[in-house]
Protein backbone atom coordinates (compact mmCIF):
# COMPACT_ATOMS: atom_id res chain seq x y z
CA UNK A 1 0.00 0.00 0.00
CA UNK A 2 1.34 3.79 -0.87
CA UNK A 3 0.72 6.14 2.40
CA UNK A 4 1.42 9.70 2.30
CA UNK A 5 2.47 10.62 5.41
CA UNK A 6 2.33 13.99 7.17
CA UNK A 7 4.87 15.46 10.12
CA UNK A 8 2.30 13.57 12.69
CA UNK A 9 1.88 10.08 11.44
CA UNK A 10 5.05 9.30 10.19
CA UNK A 11 6.67 7.16 13.07
CA UNK A 12 3.41 5.08 13.28
CA UNK A 13 3.19 4.54 9.61
CA UNK A 14 6.63 3.13 9.59
CA UNK A 15 6.50 0.65 13.07
CA UNK A 16 5.71 -2.62 11.37
CA UNK A 17 7.11 -4.70 8.62
CA UNK A 18 9.31 -3.92 5.75
CA UNK A 19 8.85 -0.24 4.58
CA UNK A 20 9.98 2.04 2.18
CA UNK A 21 10.01 6.00 3.09
CA UNK A 22 10.62 8.58 -0.27
CA UNK A 23 11.33 11.31 0.68
CA UNK A 24 10.33 13.29 -2.33
CA UNK A 25 9.66 16.78 -4.20
CA UNK A 26 7.15 17.52 -7.02
CA UNK A 27 9.36 19.00 -9.58
CA UNK A 28 12.26 16.34 -9.21
CA UNK A 29 12.54 14.15 -11.91
CA UNK A 30 14.22 11.31 -10.61
CA UNK A 31 11.52 11.34 -7.66
CA UNK A 32 9.05 10.60 -10.62
CA UNK A 33 11.25 8.34 -12.05
CA UNK A 34 10.72 6.14 -9.01
CA UNK A 35 7.94 6.79 -8.16
CA UNK A 36 6.64 4.68 -11.29
CA UNK A 37 8.86 2.12 -9.79
CA UNK A 38 7.73 2.37 -6.02
CA UNK A 39 4.25 1.44 -7.94
CA UNK A 40 5.11 -1.49 -9.97
CA UNK A 41 6.25 -2.39 -6.03
CA UNK A 42 3.16 -1.91 -4.42
CA UNK A 43 1.84 -3.98 -7.31
CA UNK A 44 4.07 -6.71 -7.26
CA UNK A 45 5.17 -6.96 -3.85
CA UNK A 46 2.09 -6.21 -1.79
CA UNK A 47 3.68 -6.88 1.37
CA UNK A 48 5.92 -3.97 1.21
CA UNK A 49 4.41 -1.25 2.90
CA UNK A 50 5.69 2.06 0.79
CA UNK A 51 5.33 5.86 2.87
CA UNK A 52 6.11 8.34 0.53
CA UNK A 53 7.14 12.13 2.65
CA UNK A 54 6.79 15.20 0.14
CA UNK A 55 9.92 17.54 1.67
CA UNK A 56 7.70 20.67 0.82
CA UNK A 57 4.56 19.32 3.02
CA UNK A 58 6.67 17.81 5.96
CA UNK A 59 9.08 20.20 6.86
CA UNK A 60 9.46 18.73 10.21
CA UNK A 61 10.28 15.49 9.50
CA UNK A 62 12.40 15.81 6.28
CA UNK A 63 14.87 18.30 8.98
CA UNK A 64 14.58 15.18 11.58
CA UNK A 65 16.07 13.47 8.71
CA UNK A 66 18.24 15.70 7.40
CA UNK A 67 16.76 15.72 4.23
CA UNK A 68 19.56 17.31 1.47
CA UNK A 69 18.95 15.39 -1.89
CA UNK A 70 16.24 13.82 -3.29
CA UNK A 71 14.61 11.55 -3.73
CA UNK A 72 15.52 9.94 -0.14
CA UNK A 73 15.12 6.49 0.68
CA UNK A 74 14.44 4.49 4.04
CA UNK A 75 13.96 0.77 4.38
CA UNK A 76 12.59 0.19 7.53
CA UNK A 77 12.35 -3.33 9.11
CA UNK A 78 10.12 -3.50 12.06
CA UNK A 79 10.25 0.06 12.93
CA UNK A 80 14.02 -0.03 12.57
CA UNK A 81 16.26 1.37 9.94
CA UNK A 82 17.76 -1.36 7.65
CA UNK A 83 19.25 1.01 5.04
CA UNK A 84 19.43 4.27 3.42
CA UNK A 85 20.13 5.43 -0.15
CA UNK A 86 20.48 8.88 -1.44
CA UNK A 87 19.46 9.49 -5.00
CA UNK A 88 17.66 6.99 -7.34
CA UNK A 89 19.96 5.68 -9.88
CA UNK A 90 17.90 2.59 -11.49
CA UNK A 91 15.10 -0.10 -10.98
CA UNK A 92 18.10 -2.47 -10.58
CA UNK A 93 19.75 -1.19 -7.86
CA UNK A 94 16.42 -0.05 -6.12
CA UNK A 95 15.30 -3.92 -5.99
CA UNK A 96 18.31 -5.52 -5.15
CA UNK A 97 18.39 -3.44 -2.07
CA UNK A 98 15.21 -4.24 -1.31
CA UNK A 99 15.44 -7.98 -1.77
CA UNK A 100 18.48 -7.15 0.74
CA UNK A 101 15.86 -5.06 3.62
CA UNK A 102 13.20 -8.22 2.86
CA UNK A 103 15.74 -11.52 3.07
CA UNK A 104 18.38 -10.90 4.57
CA UNK B 1 44.44 27.65 -23.56
CA UNK B 2 47.71 26.54 -22.37
CA UNK B 3 47.23 22.93 -23.29
CA UNK B 4 47.51 21.95 -26.94
CA UNK B 5 46.01 19.19 -29.58
CA UNK B 6 48.96 16.73 -30.93
CA UNK B 7 46.30 14.90 -33.04
CA UNK B 8 42.84 14.94 -32.92
CA UNK B 9 40.62 12.07 -34.33
CA UNK B 10 37.68 13.17 -36.93
CA UNK B 11 34.68 12.58 -34.95
CA UNK B 12 33.12 11.62 -39.06
CA UNK B 13 35.74 9.02 -39.08
CA UNK B 14 34.84 7.42 -35.66
CA UNK B 15 32.37 3.96 -36.35
CA UNK B 16 29.17 3.06 -34.53
CA UNK B 17 25.92 1.45 -35.12
CA UNK B 18 23.97 3.59 -37.41
CA UNK B 19 20.29 1.14 -37.51
CA UNK B 20 18.73 1.12 -34.12
CA UNK B 21 15.56 -1.15 -33.95
CA UNK B 22 13.22 0.52 -30.99
CA UNK B 23 10.19 -0.85 -29.97
CA UNK B 24 7.35 -0.63 -27.32
CA UNK B 25 7.20 -4.24 -26.19
CA UNK B 26 4.22 -5.99 -25.01
CA UNK B 27 5.47 -6.11 -21.39
CA UNK B 28 5.62 -2.45 -21.58
CA UNK B 29 2.08 -1.53 -22.51
CA UNK B 30 1.43 -3.60 -20.05
CA UNK B 31 3.12 -2.17 -17.33
CA UNK B 32 1.55 1.49 -18.44
CA UNK B 33 -2.09 0.15 -18.59
CA UNK B 34 -1.38 -0.66 -14.84
CA UNK B 35 -1.06 3.13 -14.17
CA UNK B 36 -4.29 3.37 -15.38
CA UNK B 37 -6.12 0.68 -13.77
CA UNK B 38 -4.16 0.01 -10.71
CA UNK B 39 -6.64 2.02 -8.62
CA UNK B 40 -8.85 -0.52 -9.23
CA UNK B 41 -6.62 -3.36 -8.81
CA UNK B 42 -8.54 -6.08 -6.39
CA UNK B 43 -6.72 -8.68 -4.41
CA UNK B 44 -8.72 -12.30 -3.63
CA UNK B 45 -7.11 -15.27 -2.05
CA UNK B 46 -6.31 -18.19 -4.52
CA UNK B 47 -5.65 -22.01 -4.13
CA UNK B 48 -3.47 -22.36 -6.68
CA UNK B 49 -0.10 -20.76 -7.02
CA UNK B 50 0.59 -18.96 -10.56
CA UNK B 51 3.23 -16.47 -11.46
CA UNK B 52 2.65 -12.67 -10.14
CA UNK B 53 1.01 -14.32 -6.65
CA UNK B 54 2.31 -13.39 -3.16
CA UNK B 55 2.51 -16.52 -1.29
CA UNK B 56 2.88 -17.18 2.23
CA UNK B 57 5.38 -19.85 2.69
CA UNK B 58 6.94 -22.37 5.24
CA UNK B 59 10.56 -23.11 4.18
CA UNK B 60 13.30 -25.66 5.71
CA UNK B 61 16.35 -26.59 4.56
CA UNK B 62 20.26 -26.87 5.96
CA UNK B 63 20.61 -23.87 4.13
CA UNK B 64 19.90 -20.84 6.73
CA UNK B 65 18.39 -18.73 4.02
CA UNK B 66 15.75 -21.05 3.74
CA UNK B 67 14.88 -22.06 7.22
CA UNK B 68 12.09 -19.84 7.80
CA UNK B 69 8.87 -20.42 9.74
CA UNK B 70 6.91 -17.95 7.23
CA UNK B 71 7.83 -15.69 4.68
CA UNK B 72 6.20 -13.71 1.59
CA UNK B 73 7.22 -14.46 -1.61
CA UNK B 74 6.12 -13.11 -4.90
CA UNK B 75 6.28 -15.88 -7.44
CA UNK B 76 8.90 -14.79 -10.11
CA UNK B 77 9.38 -11.78 -8.71
CA UNK B 78 12.89 -12.81 -8.46
CA UNK B 79 13.71 -10.55 -4.95
CA UNK B 80 14.34 -13.90 -2.52
CA UNK B 81 15.46 -16.72 -4.51
CA UNK B 82 14.75 -16.76 -8.66
CA UNK B 83 15.59 -20.83 -8.73
CA UNK B 84 13.36 -21.54 -6.11
CA UNK B 85 10.35 -18.90 -7.32
CA UNK B 86 10.21 -20.81 -11.01
CA UNK B 87 9.60 -23.75 -8.76
CA UNK B 88 6.41 -22.43 -6.73
CA UNK B 89 4.00 -22.13 -9.77
CA UNK B 90 1.42 -24.78 -9.72
CA UNK B 91 1.48 -25.76 -6.22
CA UNK B 92 -1.44 -25.69 -4.12
CA UNK B 93 -2.06 -24.06 -1.02
CA UNK B 94 -1.56 -26.47 2.03
CA UNK B 95 0.81 -28.82 0.05
CA UNK B 96 4.46 -29.95 1.17
CA UNK B 97 6.68 -29.99 -1.45
CA UNK B 98 10.59 -30.33 -1.89
CA UNK B 99 11.88 -27.96 -4.05
CA UNK B 100 16.33 -27.21 -4.76
CA UNK B 101 18.51 -23.96 -5.02
CA UNK B 102 21.73 -24.60 -5.75
CA UNK B 103 21.31 -28.07 -5.45
CA UNK B 104 20.05 -27.67 -1.93
CA UNK B 105 16.82 -29.66 -1.03
CA UNK B 106 13.99 -27.28 0.48
CA UNK B 107 10.80 -28.84 2.05
CA UNK B 108 8.30 -26.02 0.93
CA UNK B 109 4.63 -25.64 2.68
CA UNK B 110 2.44 -23.09 0.79
CA UNK B 111 0.44 -21.79 3.77
CA UNK B 112 -1.62 -19.24 1.65
CA UNK B 113 -1.97 -16.82 -1.42
CA UNK B 114 -2.81 -14.33 -2.62
CA UNK B 115 -3.88 -12.41 -6.22
CA UNK B 116 -3.55 -9.33 -7.67
CA UNK B 117 -5.68 -8.69 -10.91
CA UNK B 118 -6.49 -5.40 -12.54
CA UNK B 119 -9.62 -4.69 -14.74
CA UNK B 120 -9.52 -3.93 -18.63
CA UNK B 121 -8.84 -0.35 -18.94
CA UNK B 122 -11.92 1.79 -19.64
CA UNK B 123 -12.11 5.35 -21.49
CA UNK B 124 -13.46 6.70 -18.40
CA UNK B 125 -10.13 5.19 -16.94
CA UNK B 126 -7.94 7.17 -19.28
CA UNK B 127 -10.27 10.47 -18.90
CA UNK B 128 -9.44 10.06 -14.87
CA UNK B 129 -5.75 9.39 -15.73
CA UNK B 130 -5.77 12.20 -17.86
CA UNK B 131 -7.36 15.19 -15.42
CA UNK B 132 -4.02 13.73 -12.60
CA UNK B 133 -1.26 13.92 -15.04
CA UNK B 134 -0.66 16.93 -17.47
CA UNK B 135 1.31 14.84 -19.81
CA UNK B 136 -1.88 12.72 -20.94
CA UNK B 137 -3.90 16.29 -21.18
CA UNK B 138 -6.45 15.52 -24.07
CA UNK B 139 -6.09 12.03 -24.16
CA UNK B 140 -9.47 10.63 -23.61
CA UNK B 141 -9.56 6.97 -24.84
CA UNK B 142 -7.75 3.89 -23.83
CA UNK B 143 -6.89 3.99 -27.71
CA UNK B 144 -5.81 7.64 -27.95
CA UNK B 145 -3.81 6.45 -24.46
CA UNK B 146 -1.97 3.64 -26.15
CA UNK B 147 -0.87 5.33 -29.49
CA UNK B 148 0.85 8.22 -26.61
CA UNK B 149 2.62 5.47 -24.84
CA UNK B 150 4.02 4.02 -27.64
CA UNK B 151 4.99 7.01 -29.39
CA UNK B 152 6.76 8.32 -26.27
CA UNK B 153 8.44 4.93 -25.88
CA UNK B 154 10.02 5.25 -29.16
CA UNK B 155 10.61 8.41 -28.63
CA UNK B 156 12.67 7.91 -25.66
CA UNK B 157 14.23 5.19 -27.23
CA UNK B 158 15.60 7.16 -30.54
CA UNK B 159 16.96 9.93 -27.71
CA UNK B 160 18.62 7.58 -25.87
CA UNK B 161 20.52 5.42 -28.51
CA UNK B 162 21.15 8.86 -29.84
CA UNK B 163 22.51 9.94 -26.75
CA UNK B 164 24.59 6.43 -26.21
CA UNK B 165 26.16 7.09 -29.50
CA UNK B 166 26.97 10.82 -28.93
CA UNK B 167 29.02 9.57 -25.52
CA UNK B 168 30.82 7.01 -27.37
CA UNK B 169 31.92 8.92 -29.78
CA UNK B 170 32.91 11.63 -27.86
CA UNK B 171 34.68 9.25 -25.64
CA UNK B 172 36.41 7.70 -28.94
CA UNK B 173 37.22 10.98 -30.29
CA UNK B 174 39.19 11.70 -26.58
CA UNK B 175 40.74 8.38 -25.60
CA UNK B 176 42.15 8.27 -29.45
CA UNK B 177 43.35 11.99 -29.48
CA UNK B 178 46.88 13.49 -28.14
CA UNK B 179 47.01 16.09 -25.84
CA UNK B 180 49.68 18.15 -24.34
CA UNK B 181 48.49 19.37 -20.98
CA UNK B 182 49.70 22.21 -19.76
CA UNK B 183 50.09 21.46 -15.64
CA UNK B 184 49.31 25.37 -14.52
CA UNK B 185 46.39 24.84 -16.54
CA UNK B 186 45.43 21.47 -15.02
CA UNK B 187 46.32 23.15 -11.28
CA UNK B 188 43.80 26.09 -11.80
CA UNK B 189 40.55 23.77 -12.98
CA UNK B 190 41.84 21.66 -10.20
CA UNK B 191 41.73 24.13 -7.47
CA UNK B 192 38.27 25.12 -9.10
CA UNK B 193 36.90 21.98 -9.12
CA UNK B 194 37.51 21.63 -5.61
CA UNK B 195 35.96 24.81 -4.48
CA UNK B 196 32.68 23.86 -6.30
CA UNK B 197 33.00 20.63 -4.40
CA UNK B 198 33.66 22.38 -0.84
CA UNK B 199 30.88 24.64 -1.48
CA UNK B 200 27.71 21.82 -2.20
CA UNK B 201 29.54 20.09 0.86
CA UNK B 202 29.10 23.19 3.02
CA UNK B 203 25.43 23.50 2.20
CA UNK B 204 25.13 20.08 4.53
CA UNK B 205 27.86 21.41 7.12
CA UNK B 206 30.32 19.63 5.96
CA UNK B 207 34.22 19.72 4.56
CA UNK B 208 35.86 17.47 2.57
CA UNK B 209 38.68 16.79 5.31
CA UNK B 210 35.68 15.83 7.80
CA UNK B 211 34.30 12.58 5.22
CA UNK B 212 34.16 9.21 5.90
CA UNK B 213 34.90 6.70 3.46
CA UNK B 214 30.64 6.09 3.13
CA UNK B 215 30.42 9.50 3.09
CA UNK B 216 32.60 9.93 0.22
CA UNK B 217 31.52 6.86 -1.59
CA UNK B 218 27.90 8.00 -1.12
CA UNK B 219 28.88 11.83 -2.19
CA UNK B 220 31.41 10.76 -4.97
CA UNK B 221 31.57 7.05 -5.73
CA UNK B 222 35.10 6.65 -4.30
CA UNK B 223 35.83 6.21 -0.92
CA UNK B 224 39.24 7.31 -0.48
CA UNK B 225 40.57 11.42 -0.79
CA UNK B 226 43.39 9.77 -3.36
CA UNK B 227 41.00 8.36 -5.47
CA UNK B 228 38.82 11.61 -5.26
CA UNK B 229 41.99 13.38 -6.62
CA UNK B 230 42.63 11.20 -9.31
CA UNK B 231 39.19 11.44 -10.36
CA UNK B 232 39.58 14.99 -10.39
CA UNK B 233 42.66 15.30 -12.35
CA UNK B 234 40.29 12.72 -14.96
CA UNK B 235 37.55 14.56 -15.08
CA UNK B 236 39.72 18.58 -15.78
CA UNK B 237 42.04 16.75 -18.35
CA UNK B 238 38.51 15.79 -20.01
CA UNK B 239 37.33 18.98 -19.97
CA UNK B 240 39.95 20.44 -21.17
CA UNK B 241 40.03 17.91 -24.15
CA UNK B 242 36.71 19.05 -24.75
CA UNK B 243 37.80 22.74 -25.01
CA UNK B 244 40.60 21.72 -27.29
CA UNK B 245 38.24 19.89 -29.51
CA UNK B 246 35.72 22.90 -29.25
CA UNK B 247 38.40 25.78 -29.85
CA UNK B 248 40.02 23.86 -32.88
CA UNK B 249 36.32 23.75 -34.86
CA UNK B 250 35.13 27.27 -33.31
CA UNK B 251 37.76 29.06 -31.75
CA UNK B 252 35.74 29.00 -28.35
CA UNK B 253 35.61 26.91 -25.39
CA UNK B 254 32.41 25.41 -24.08
CA UNK B 255 31.91 27.76 -21.92
CA UNK B 256 32.52 31.04 -23.93
CA UNK B 257 29.79 29.54 -26.54
CA UNK B 258 26.22 31.16 -26.21
CA UNK B 259 24.77 28.21 -27.38
CA UNK B 260 24.59 24.45 -26.48
CA UNK B 261 28.38 23.29 -27.70
CA UNK B 262 28.13 19.83 -28.89
CA UNK B 263 25.07 20.44 -31.28
CA UNK B 264 26.97 20.13 -34.09
CA UNK B 265 27.73 16.52 -33.00
CA UNK B 266 24.36 16.09 -31.97
CA UNK B 267 23.07 17.20 -35.46
CA UNK B 268 25.75 14.50 -37.07
CA UNK B 269 24.92 11.55 -35.25
CA UNK B 270 21.29 12.20 -35.46
CA UNK B 271 21.64 12.55 -39.48
CA UNK B 272 23.53 9.36 -39.56
CA UNK B 273 20.65 7.17 -37.96
CA UNK B 274 17.99 5.24 -39.18
CA UNK B 275 15.29 3.84 -36.88
CA UNK B 276 13.29 0.38 -37.46
CA UNK B 277 9.94 0.76 -35.76
CA UNK B 278 8.42 -2.58 -34.35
Amino acid sequence: MITYATDENYEELVKDGVVVVDFFGKTCVPCKMLAKVLEEVDDEFPFVNIVKVDVDDCPQTSERFEVNGIPDIYFYKDGKIAAHDVGFGNKQTFMDRLSEVLYS
Amino acid sequence: MKSRINHLVDYRTVPFERTVTVECTPDYMEGQLRHLTRNFKKTQAVKTLEKGDVAVLSLQSTAEKFNRSSVYVTVGGGLFDTELESQLAGHAVGETFTATSAGTPVTVTVKSAMRTTFPEPTDEMVAAYAAEHEEFAGVNTVAAYKEKVRADRLTELRTSAMYDRLQAVMDYVLTHSDFDFDEEEVAERKAAYYEEVKAMLAESGKTLEELTADEMLQNFGISTPEDLEREITKQVEWSIAEDLWLVSLFGKTGEEMETYPWKFLDDYIRGEMKYIEK
